[in-house]
């Protein structure tokens, strides 16, 4: 009789935390939505760098305010992979001279990191590796064996050189959320970014890790125009390309004395 | 529902209005006015800068009888374009710049065909043989380092060898004698065989001195990635004993064909001709041409001797310094040229 009432009593009382847990597993699991203000980025004659800006939203948001916190939003956009020489130069006998020198395959061009808060805090250091975002995180591996210390240094190299020519960035309040769910994050595409087509990856974490999968767009960087054109000629037709130029030249060398003979 | 009180205190993840777009930073620290993309160097520069550049050179071009590219190729590089298209378009603007002084000094006879033909020839060969050499160096890793100090050797020998002359022959008109000291007679060359008459030049020598300047020339042009007037004018000022109007012209002649043809090689092989850069440049640079030429009708031989020769020294010092200083940042990024 008395175990028949616990059990009553049991199956009665709501468990808070139990009644909770339950009602969050019931809830509809969080997606990510977003798009890139631009998906196609006109590199012309007037091209000096441009602003992309990238929007989404968190569907099935459990956030009730955007200052909330519950969520980490990391935003990495990378440029065509190159394969790329580091050089390291040594003084030998009073000169600056290039002495050691590795090859690193896939490379990107260009490499941004945008998130709501600095990266090491978003997520486990093996995941954030797995998945490439930070410059702590992004594998950068000479092509040829070689010592830890100096794999590091030509590492650490390529990512200063890179932050240098505003090609890398990394921005731990490159993303903000604007509404409960909504986010936007802004990316700087500087005049020497290299042409072609970028990814852009946007990954969703809660409490370190990785919700849902992320999701992925592309945007692409293309001559247009004249320059367009004068690319295409340069790389299809070089012999001609070359003809044209030497041509140009010679045209507007006497150009120049035809008309000053008559000044 | 209470659960937002215990949310630990985060800073706002508001951020709006946006920063101010970042610009790329540049080497000289300008602000640009006027951009213009370069479809094969891939950067936006200023089209005042670029053109002031070409205007610049151009007019030393015109009053030296140099084409200009020891000048415009360092500067290029200083301003971020690649290395490669750098040598290659400034290859391209030296023809603009050597045609428009060429036909200014035609104009006013100053050009000696045969000798211009003669080390032409010359110079067809040693550039092919330069291409060779150069491609070996790019395989071994240093072709920086061997242009880097062709630069400086030459420059630096070439630049001193005409200051030191040409302040003596300024000194000497001072003290009121004639500044003529260039016609002494040609010791050995005189005794060379397959003489020929350049009447342009007032010369009876054999084609073998000029030949040979011609290979020397081509085999630098290809490795510096210049026309070669810097050495082709004092060569023949102070080994040929041609009269200074004369040679200016001459080397002029000569520098179209040896750009010309390292232009059209460049953009064949390399693709490394940049045809918006080369056009801003040729714009400012046959313009500035055009002026340098009559500017230099003012000036007397040994007076411009000794200002080319300041130049010249000025760009070696510049790149010794260089070589030489400790550089702000030990590691370069290149792409990796296929089968180094």
């Amino acid at each position: 009789m008395m175990r028949l009432f616990i059990t009553l009593l049991v199956l009665v009382i709501p468990f808070p935390s139990l009644a909770s847990a339950q009602v969050l597993s019931n809830y509809p699991r969080e997606t990510i939505e977003a798009d890139v203000s631009t998906r196609e980025v006109p590199v012309g004659g007037n091209f000096s760098g441009t602003r992309v800006v990238i929007f989404g939203t968190i569907e099935n948001s459990r956030q009730t305010t955007a200052d909330e916190g519950i969520y980490d939003i990391a935003v990495v956009i990378a440029g065509p992979r190159e394969t790329l020489t580091a050089r390291h130069k040594a003084n030998v006998a009073g000169l600056w001279v290039n002495t050691s020198s590795f090859t690193f395959k896939n490379v990107p061009s260009y490499y941004t990191v945008l998130a709501t808060r600095p990266v090491a805090d978003i997520a486990p250091k093996p995941l954030l590796l797995q998945l490439g975002i930070g410059f702590d995180n992004l594998r950068i591996v000479p092509d040829t064996a070689a010592g830890a210390k100096e794999a590091g240094d030509f590492r650490d190299a390529i990512l200063r050189v890179k932050a240098q020519q505003s090609l890398f960035r990394e921005d731990p309040a490159g993303v903000a959320f604007i509404g409960r769910s909504l986010f936007r994050a802004s990316v700087d595409l500087p005049a020497n970014a290299p042409v072609g087509e970028f990814n852009a990856w946007i990954y969703l974490f809660r409490k370190g890790e990785l919700v849902g999968s992320p999701y992925k767009t592309k945007l692409d960087l293309k001559r247009q125009g004249f320059e367009r054109t004068v690319f295409n000629v340069a790389t299809v037709y070089p012999f001609w390309y070359g003809l044209l130029s030497v041509g140009m030249a010679l045209t507007f060398g006497f150009l120049a004395t035809f008309l000053f003979r008559r000044t | 529902m209470a659960q937002g009180l215990d949310a630990a205190p985060r800073p706002t993840r508001h951020r709006s209005p946006d920063p101010p777009l970042a610009q790329t930073p540049r080497a000289d620290g300008m602000e640009t006015f006027l951009p213009v993309y370069l479809p094969i160097a891939e950067l936006s520069v200023d089209l005042l800068l670029i053109i002031a550049i070409g205007a610049a050179v151009g007019f030393l071009s015109g009053l030296f009888g140099v084409g200009g590219g020891f000048l415009i190729t360092p500067l290029l590089i200083f301003m971020g374009v690649p290395s490669t298209v750098a040598v290659a378009t400034g290859s391209n603007q030296v023809v603009a710049s050597s045609v428009s002084g060429a036909l200014a000094q035609w104009r006013r006879g100053n050009v000696d065909f045969k000798l211009g033909t003669v080390m032409l020839l010359g110079g067809l060969v040693g550039s092919t043989v330069g291409v060779f050499v150069v491609a070996w160096l790019k395989r071994k890793g240093q072709v920086d380092l061997f242009i880097s100090l062709t630069y400086v050797l030459m420059l630096g020998v070439i630049g001193s060898l005409m200051l030191v002359e040409s302040l003596n022959a300024i000194m000497k008109t001072r003290k009121g004698q004639p500044a003529g000291p260039l016609r002494e007679g040609h010791s050995w060359l005189d005794r060379l065989p397959l003489k020929q008459r350049f009447h342009r030049s007032k010369l009876y020598v054999s084609a073998i001195p000029p030949a040979m300047l011609g290979i020397f020339v081509g085999f630098l042009s290809a490795i510096m990635g210049v026309g070669g007037g810097f050495v082709v004018v004092p060569a023949l000022i102070y080994m040929m004993r041609v009269p200074t109007n004369v040679v200016i012209g001459t080397s002029l002649f000569q520098t179209i064909f040896v750009a010309a043809y390292t232009t059209i090689m460049q953009a064949w092989q390399n693709q490394s001709v940049d045809a918006v850069l080369a056009f801003l440049l040729v714009i400012g640079g046959v313009v500035g041409a055009q002026l340098g030429v009559r500017a230099g009708q003012n000036l007397k031989g040994e007076q411009l001797r000794a200002m080319l020769a300041a130049i010249v020294l000025a760009v070696a010092i510049r790149l010794a310094i260089g070589l030489i200083l400790p550089p702000g940042e030990l590691y370069s990024l290149a792409p990796a040229v296929a089968g180094s």
